[in-house]
């Protein structure tokens, strides 16, 4: 694999993009990231050979506790579509290829073992088996405020609001030209950091 | 990079296990779609308001559910599979596990929830039952597998997305065998917010026809090994199917919506069959995802008239299983499978009147088939569109 771009974000306040207007917190700072990256040749306007791959520990918990403020608020049947629909862990991933115009392959993953680590590895496998040409891999966590009292409360959150940046997004765009290592990603948010060059700790 | 298989080489199907509202085994569930069947009823949910029909599932008593009701049914289903297979799980790294879900993962416990807000909380019980809960992560634990596990939370098309991933790490050499599907639960949480979208349906979901007024939710799990051929004959185990492309493409169009010129779903399906090397003319039928929304419908018709014309056997089980989400795609699977083998198909259950904007009439009763390769599509919230592609396996090497 090479990496022929990459970018973060870790300053989600006054996210503004372009057609993600109603998009959450997670799903624009998972945007962000990617739509940074600098690209040196456009792709082409209906690009089914370029790939998507989210990965994440927590998933967008702030639209998903705001979701169920409405049902505890008022009552099961009188949730917001809009809400219920970015609680889904899959719509940062949808932002990113509608914005992006990708109609390649898209996958949003989650683990609590090294998820950006799996995410690498099946951009790898991807890109051996000619799925792609080429694939973004966005990692993106969030704070929320009933997460921040749970953690404060049990602290069994793992890597959940630690180090010098607690939440943001990382995205690398990749290519199966050249041979950069999987590192260890076992910390990934710290690597996510590392990897574009700024320093999380 | 790892070094990739040798495309010659199959990817086959090993063991199959399956719980839905058709039964708890694969034989149940094959019995269950030539019968009438229990209709969808109000869900059983302490607390839960909303009462649109939904299809559960009966866990076997005695299965813990402690660990929650999606680990439950996909415990049942993942041990099936293995069973069958006679597959050693722990027998090192190179056995991988990927699920897919919807509920699991999110901490969406609402009675916990409800505590925390009020400041009431004693135990954090549900953190530590979320956190334990990734279906992937917990089979893996819970099974002592070795190789890597991952879930996959593609909402609709999660299940299909993990057989999908399976074949990946299979095809990529990252592992000799893996046990994919996917498990969800009925819940609250997805009740309400479906309920919101308004695609939830008052009466049996009507797939594919013309008075379809929406979806009916359901729970399940579907678990499948996936190896090797060279694993299975090493192994001593025999082949039921061989698993022969995924493919899967997005739609760049809308969150909730499918596109409407099925841009996606035809890309996917056109990449399927590239990768298994065929025609669509040697599609023998497509268990497709068959909603019973207007829109994915639709959708669906429109794609599959175009490129298959009506030479296809088409139904859908969602009639039989309702929408089960992140399990739908694995469960789907296997009833394909299940078919394959069996060369036979059962009646699109809730259709009855054709849908000219549809344009094609899914099976209306059941019937034996001649058919040596199938297809399973799930569309996805997000826009995703998921492809799989299975071919029926001759033992005498004719596959």
């Amino acid at each position: 694999m090479k990496v022929i771009g990459k970018s973060f974000i870790d300053n989600p306040a006054g996210l503004k993009i372009k057609g993600a207007r109603r998009a959450d917190k997670f799903a624009k700072m998972a945007v962000k990231a990617c739509l940074d990256i600098p690209i040196k040749n456009p792709r082409p306007d209906s690009d089914t050979e370029t790939g998507v791959i989210v990965a994440t520990r927590f998933g967008p918990h702030a639209t998903t506790f705001k979701f169920l403020d409405g049902m505890l608020d008022h009552s099961d049947t009188r949730g917001s579509p809009t809400t219920f629909s970015h609680s889904v862990h899959n719509a940062a991933a949808s932002y990113i290829t509608t914005l992006l115009g990708i109609q390649g392959p898209a996958a949003t993953l989650t683990c609590f073992d090294d998820p950006l680590g799996r995410a690498l590895e099946l951009a790898e496998d991807w890109l051996v088996l000619n799925h792609v040409d080429q694939v973004y891999v966005c990692y993106v966590e969030e704070r929320s405020a009933p997460f921040d009292g749970i953690q404060e409360g049990c602290g069994a959150l793992p890597f959940y609001g630690t180090g010098g940046t607690s939440e943001g997004a990382a995205a690398v765009l990749l290519t199966r030209d050249g041979n950069t290592p999987i590192p260890d990603t076992a910390e990934a948010p710290f690597w996510a950091i590392d990897a574009i060059g700024k320093k999380g700790r | 990079m790892p070094e990739p298989l040798n495309h010659t080489e199959p990817v086959v199907i090993t063991g199959m296990g399956i719980i839905s509202a058709l039964g708890r085994s694969a034989v149940e569930c094959l019995e269950g779609l030539s019968k009438e069947g229990t209709p969808p009823a109000a869900p059983d949910i302490p607390g839960c308001t909303v009462t649109k029909p939904s299809f559960g599932a009966e866990l076997p008593s005695g299965r813990d559910t402690e660990k929650g009701r999606t680990l439950a049914l996909a415990g049942h289903a993942f041990e099936q599979a293995v069973n069958q297979a006679g597959l050693e799980v722990s027998a090192g790294e190179r056995t991988g596990i990927c699920a897919g879900t919807t509920v699991a993962s999110q901490l969406n416990d609402i009675e916990f929830y409800s505590r925390y807000r009020k400041g009431t909380v004693e135990s954090y019980d549900a953190v530590h039952r979320y956190l334990a809960g990734n279906p992937a992560e917990a089979l893996k634990r819970d099974y002592g597998l070795g190789g890597p596990a991952m879930t996959v939370v593609n909402a609709c098309s999660s299940g299909t997305d993990a057989v999908g991933t399976a074949m990946a790490w299979l095809n990529s050499g990252r592992c000799d065998a893996v046990i994919a599907g996917g498990a969800d639960e009925l819940n609250r949480v997805p009740l309400s917010g479906f309920n919101a979208l308004g695609i939830l349906s008052d009466s049996p979901c009507r797939p594919f026809d013309a008075d379809r007024d929406g979806l009916n939710l359901g729970e399940g799990a579907a678990f499948l090994v996936l190896e090797t051929l060279s694993s299975a004959k090493a192994r001593g185990a025999a082949p039921m199917a061989e698993c022969r492309a995924w493919a899967t493409a997005s739609d760049a169009y809308h969150l909730t919506s499918p596109r409407p010129d099925g841009l996606g779903l035809e890309t996917a399906v056109t990449k399927a069959l590239n990768r298994a090397g065929i025609s669509g003319k040697r599609i023998g039928f497509i268990n497709a995802h068959g909603t019973g929304t207007q829109t994915n419908d639709r959708t669906e018709g429109l794609v599959f008239g175009k490129l298959f014309k009506s030479s296809v056997k088409i139904y859908s089980t969602k009639g039989h299983t309702g929408h089960t989400l992140g399990a739908a795609g694995a469960i789907e699977a296997v009833l394909t499978v299940l078919s394959l083998q069996r060369q036979w198909l059962p009646a699109s259950r809730g259709y009855a009147d054709f849908d000219e904007n549809v344009g094609i009439r899914p099976v209306e009763k059941e019937q034996a088939i001649h058919a040596e390769y199938a297809m399973s599509t799930s569309l996805a919230f997000g826009g995703m569109n998921s492809v799989l592609i299975f071919k029926r396996y001759n033992s005498e090497g004719d596959r």
